[in-house]
């Protein structure tokens, strides 16, 4: 009794890797949910750095930390300790990049062999097209690719975004920490 | 275990000893008979000892104690200490003022300045006196310190300090300089008060780091020099030792005719060793151990170290060996603590004194020990730590698994616990994580960043390692902030690119048989990322598991294409795996492997050959047409479309070939078919614009195909071409050749005598005609006369009934008139034409004749204009007045002009003609 006592005030951390090629916008869109600001200029990310939010999922309290992390950083570097107890992996392309596109596979590829879950093919991925604010004309990947991608990699979800319009961020985010809880559940069963 | 062996020196001395003490090979013996012997010892080339000196009743009475000092020998000979030359064994002077003498002990050669002279403690009854011995051997007595007691046992801490024993009142240190006495341990509130008494046999024994062992009976204590006791260890002896003493690592007692050897920090016994009779024990020359007893003396030589280690390892007891080479080489703790981190460069740096086999005997040691928890303990989890730890190589570790060792096939189980899989999935994890990052180093080993490589002054190590070591330990720190990460390259492992790759292969591959194990989810994202596993080994273990869709992806991420689609059968699957290829690079593969998608489809075969691909070059491309060309003529066909009408080839040879294509095409389907030719008025569409009708034949839209293109393409080679043309049929197509070809007359001839299209005609005509052009102006002319010139013998009945009527001449003549050369077409015309019907083609051409003249005099007149206009502007400008004097300068040189030659212009600046020319 006094156990689930506990365990029920204890808020539940989720601990959120956002990975992706450099300049795709991994930080912006951070800063975007967590901090509502967007700033056109670029500055490289160093390392890894995370940002904390607290939000409401289904009726409970969750602590999301998210991480960023350094596109330039070739994987490895950053090491097996900080990508474990990941529940969930947002992975960020820029939609008018065609190559930040096919880089996705490897980044999965990579966090996976990095976090070691149990069960890979279930691992709560979500990605994200971002920039979708730029004009059409400068659209390298269209929705239907990045869907079919998502779709062969285990029925991903996948949103279209803009960390400078804020387009669909909160809602991205609010799927992710949705289905990495299911995901928990899941595993506490 | 033997930590010690025992040496007989002297045995069956018919004589008794009564004490004897040994220096620099040498041994004196003095018995109760007052005699003195000196023996002299070598221990190389082997040992040997020979009765070297002796002297008969060279004391007054029974010698109970002797100590060497300064080349001299100290005797305490009836209660008065006497000195001897030690080269002569002569008698060299009595002390008087030591009468009462009991004991005495020279102060350690290391515990004193060499310039000092030798200190010697004397006991004489409740007092100690400290005489000072130079080198010529006088004796002056330099202090004289009182104790509470007689000491019975007197042990020189240092040249300051003298700890003495006493049995009933305790143990205590005197200082030389103030005279004061400190206790160190007082029996009548201890807990030996039980057993005070004179008869209870005490011992003092230096430890390291100013340690000391005290013993009273069978029980020991631990203290520090200050008295202060060290608490956590206590010492249970088997018996009251007679004497103790401390011989590195080691404490050792004489306990009732034996010594017993135990080890200082576990307290257990080491080795006994039975002495029968042995008396005393003391420390002598070289640091043995001197046993005596009244008739025989023995040494105690150590084991080597490395064979006391062996002797641990061979018997499982690596804790020991540990224990043992730790307390062997390195007393302080900091030390200790390096051990963990041998290989680190700060070890390097602090301790050079830590010699390479020490370390390597303690890695081998701890790794034996690893190797033993994993394989005996099972306890997988701290033996991959201890050995990751010791930055054993990664070989190592898997060589502990038999399913992966490198050794071969094993005899041995595999190792199937889980713990132990995953502890070896996580440490090759890490490793790969450590050998990416050396293998960049590798690679550019110059672009390092200035700010990661220290300045080599402060680096031990030379060259190019230590910027090497120095720059891949900064890799490891600073940038990752707030990511616990920094695992340092072992210095060992930084050795060369070709270890780094090899060490790559042996992680990635075994990392992959372990997925094959515990994880078979992630087999797929280890072969698809980059990866250095050794391809027959997965290539085996992928197949095993029937991971076939793995090892295509292995394959593709090795580039062993050809490989991987022949091990593909489904027309799908090498569809999408061609399409992941550069064709370019691979054409041979896609020639080769594409045959089972045409056979299923040949749009999706045409299909790999024409999609996503951009910039390929012609080389490829004459590959595939010739792949094609064997294949069939439409596949090439379609190719050849694909390369002009989409990627706007512009080569003459693709557009030669695709015309030569539609031609044989064409022909074919003629001599197949029994009447082709279809009505005239569908021919007509051949040169409509428009799209082709529905209900057209295959054959007709074909050929408007073909008439397009050779209208349209400006890059086919008509002169090669126009040979190609049957005589006799697809002659619209030809006409068009021709007609590149400027061959007017040949064509026009076709039109008419060979189709009768008159329309035809005049069509290519209007096309064609350049006034401009010698070969083209008088098409229309050439025309005419075709029409009224007789008729070839060879034009057919069937043709002649369509004769072109004359209105229809006249219609043409009156239509284009105007492009004619007026007198050339009236000439041709037929005398009985009548001249009513040439109205308006005369009409037509006077007017265009008169038009003509009269617009060219109007540009000559308007030229003679313009000619006059310039012609007054000359005279204007010339007209110009000048007026010359001392101060008009040249505007080029600035000089006076003078009389010399000059120009002006016009807004009046004067030159000299010589400069205007420069």
């Amino acid at each position: 009794m006094s156990g689930r006592g506990a365990n029920s005030r204890r808020r539940p951390m989720l601990k959120v890797i956002i990975l992706g090629d450099s300049g795709v916008g991994k930080t912006s869109l951070m800063n975007q949910y967590v901090n509502r600001k967007f700033t056109n200029q670029y500055k490289a990310t160093i390392g890894a750095d995370f940002l904390t939010k607290d939000v409401e999922i289904d009726g409970k309290n969750v602590t999301t930390q998210i991480w960023d992390t350094a596109g330039q950083e070739r994987f490895q570097s950053l090491g097996v300790a900080f990508y474990r107890g990941a529940d969930c992996c947002v992975l960020v392309f820029d939609v008018n990049n065609s190559k930040s596109f096919d880089q996705l596979d490897s980044w999965r590829d990579e966090f996976l062999l990095q976090a070691s879950p149990r069960d890979p093919d279930n691992f709560p991925f979500v990605v994200l097209g971002n920039k979708v604010d730029l004009e059409e004309s400068r659209r390298q990947v269209s929705q239907k690719r990045a869907l079919a991608w998502c779709q062969q990699k285990g029925k991903i979800p996948y949103f279209e975004t803009s960390a400078k319009e804020a387009i669909n961020v909160d809602m991205a985010f609010q799927t992710m920490a949705k289905n990495a809880l299911d995901q928990e559940a899941d595993v506490e069963l | 275990m033997d930590v010690v062996v025992v040496q007989c020196l002297i045995e069956a001395l018919p004589m008794a000893i009564s004490t004897s003490v040994s220096y620099d090979g040498r041994l004196l013996i003095a018995t109760t008979s007052q005699s003195l012997l000196k023996y002299a010892l070598s221990d190389s080339p082997s040992f040997d000892i020979r009765l070297a000196d002796s002297r008969k009743d060279f004391a007054k009475k029974n010698v109970e104690s002797m100590a060497v000092a300064s080349g001299f020998l100290l005797a305490v000979d009836g209660g008065v200490v006497a000195s001897f030359s030690l080269d002569s064994l002569t008698l060299r002077e009595y002390i008087p003022a030591t009468k009462g003498a009991s004991l005495l002990a020279v102060c350690p050669a290391e515990s004193r300045e060499a310039s000092e002279n030798s200190l010697v403690a004397i006991v004489v009854k409740k007092r100690i006196l400290i005489y000072s011995i130079s080198l010529d051997g006088s004796m002056r007595c330099v202090k004289e310190l009182a104790t509470p007691e007689r000491a019975h046992i007197l042990v020189w801490l240092n040249a300051n300090t003298i700890a003495c024993a006493h049995p009933k009142r305790g143990y205590f240190t005197v200082a030389l300089d103030s005279n004061s006495t400190t206790d160190l341990f007082k029996f009548n509130n201890s807990l030996f008060s039980a057993a005070t008494g004179a008869s209870a046999k005490i011992g003092i024994a230096i430890l390291p780091k100013g340690q000391l062992l005290l013993t009273r009976n069978n029980s020991g204590v631990f203290v520090n020099s200050d008295g202060s006791p060290l608490i956590e260890r206590d010492l249970e002896w088997s018996g009251p030792p007679d004497s103790i003493t401390y011989s590195s690592p080691y404490v050792m007692a004489l306990i009732a005719g034996a010594v017993e050897v135990r080890s200082l920090t576990t307290g257990g016994v080491v080795q006994r060793i039975d002495f029968p009779g042995a008396l005393s024990m003391s420390v002598g020359g070289e640091s043995l151990i001197h046993i005596a007893s009244s008739n025989c003396i023995w040494r105690l030589l150590p084991v080597s170290f490395e064979d006391q280690i062996e002797h641990l390892i061979a018997s499982n007891q690596f804790n020991e060996a540990q224990r043992l080479i730790e307390e062997l080489e390195f007393s302080s703790e900091d030390e200790k603590v390096l051990f963990g981190w041998i290989s680190s460069l700060h070890v390097f740096q602090t301790k050079k004194k830590i010699e390479r086999g020490q370390i390597s005997n303690i890695i081998r040691v701890r790794g034996l020990y690893a190797h033993h928890m994993f394989t005996v303990e099972r306890k997988y989890e701290e033996a991959i730590s201890l050995l990751s730890e010791l930055r054993a190589s990664p070989i190592d570790i898997v060589n502990l698994f038999p399913q992966f060792s490198l050794l071969g096939p094993s005899s041995d189980p595999p190792v199937t616990d889980k713990t132990a899989l995953a502890t070896l999935k996580d440490y090759l994890l890490s490793q790969r994580q450590i050998l990416s990052k050396l293998r960049r180093l590798h690679q550019r080993p110059n672009n390092l960043p200035w700010n990661q490589i220290p300045p080599p002054s402060t680096s031990p190590l030379t060259g190019t390692t230590a910027a090497t070591i120095a720059a891949v330990s900064s890799l490891f720190s600073g940038s990752d902030h707030g990511v616990p990460d920094s695992i340092p390259i072992p210095e060992n492992m930084i050795a060369n690119a070709d270890d780094a790759l090899f060490l790559s292969s042996v992680v990635d591959t075994t990392l992959l048989k372990v997925y094959l194990l515990v994880n078979e989810g992630l087999v797929g994202s280890l072969v698809r990322v980059e990866n250095f596993c050794d391809i027959q080994e997965a290539e085996n273990a992928l197949k095993q598991s029937r991971k076939y869709r793995e090892l295509i992806d292995f394959y593709y991420g090795k580039g062993l294409h050809r490989k991987a689609l022949e091990n593909l059968d489904e027309p799908d699957a090498i569809m999408q795996y061609l399409h992941r290829l550069n064709i370019v690079a691979h054409v041979d593969l896609f020639l080769e492997f594409s045959e089972p998608i045409f056979n299923r489809n040949v749009e999706e075969g045409l299909n790999i050959f024409t999609e996503r691909y951009e910039d390929v070059p012609l080389k490829t491309h004459l590959r595939i047409i010739d792949f094609f060309e064997r294949k069939s003529a439409q596949l090439e066909t379609r190719y050849l479309e694909y390369l002009i009408g989409n990627l706007d080839s512009e080569r003459p040879e693709f557009h030669d070939r695709i015309v030569l294509l539609y031609l044989q095409r064409l022909v074919e389907q003629l001599t197949r078919s029994e009447s082709p030719v279809d009505a005239t008025e569908s021919v007509e569409m051949l040169f409509v614009d428009a799209e082709a009708e529905a209900s057209s034949s295959d054959f007709l839209l074909l050929r408007k195909k073909l008439v397009l293109f050779l209208e349209n393409s400006k890059f086919y080679r008509p002169e090669r071409l126009i040979s190609l043309f049957p005589d006799d049929v697809l002659l619209e197509e030809k006409v068009v050749v021709l007609g590149r070809l400027k061959m007017h007359r040949e064509s026009l001839f076709i039109c008419i005598e060979k189709l009768a299209n008159f329309n035809l005609a005049k069509r290519y005509c209007e096309m064609h005609y350049d006034p401009k052009d010698p070969t083209s102006s008088h098409i229309f002319v050439d025309l005419l006369s075709l029409l009224l010139g007789p008729r070839t013998p060879t034009t057919s009945a069937a043709q002649k009934d369509q004769i072109i009527p004359m209105s229809d001449i006249i219609q043409y003549l009156i239509r284009y008139g105007t492009f004619m050369h007026g007198t050339a077409a009236l000439s041709m015309l037929p005398d009985s034409l009548p001249l009513a019907c040439l109205v308006p083609f005369m009409e037509k051409t006077l007017q265009t004749g008169q038009f003509s003249s009269r617009s060219g005099m109007l540009a000559v007149n308007l030229a003679k204009m313009e000619h006059m206009h310039i012609q007054d502007a000359l005279i204007q400008s010339q007209s110009a007045l000048v007026t010359l004097d001392e101060e008009k300068l040249c505007a080029r040189c600035s000089k006076r002009i003078g009389n010399s030659v000059f120009a002006c212009y016009s807004e009046k600046l004067l030159v000299h003609v010589f400069c205007m020319s420069k």
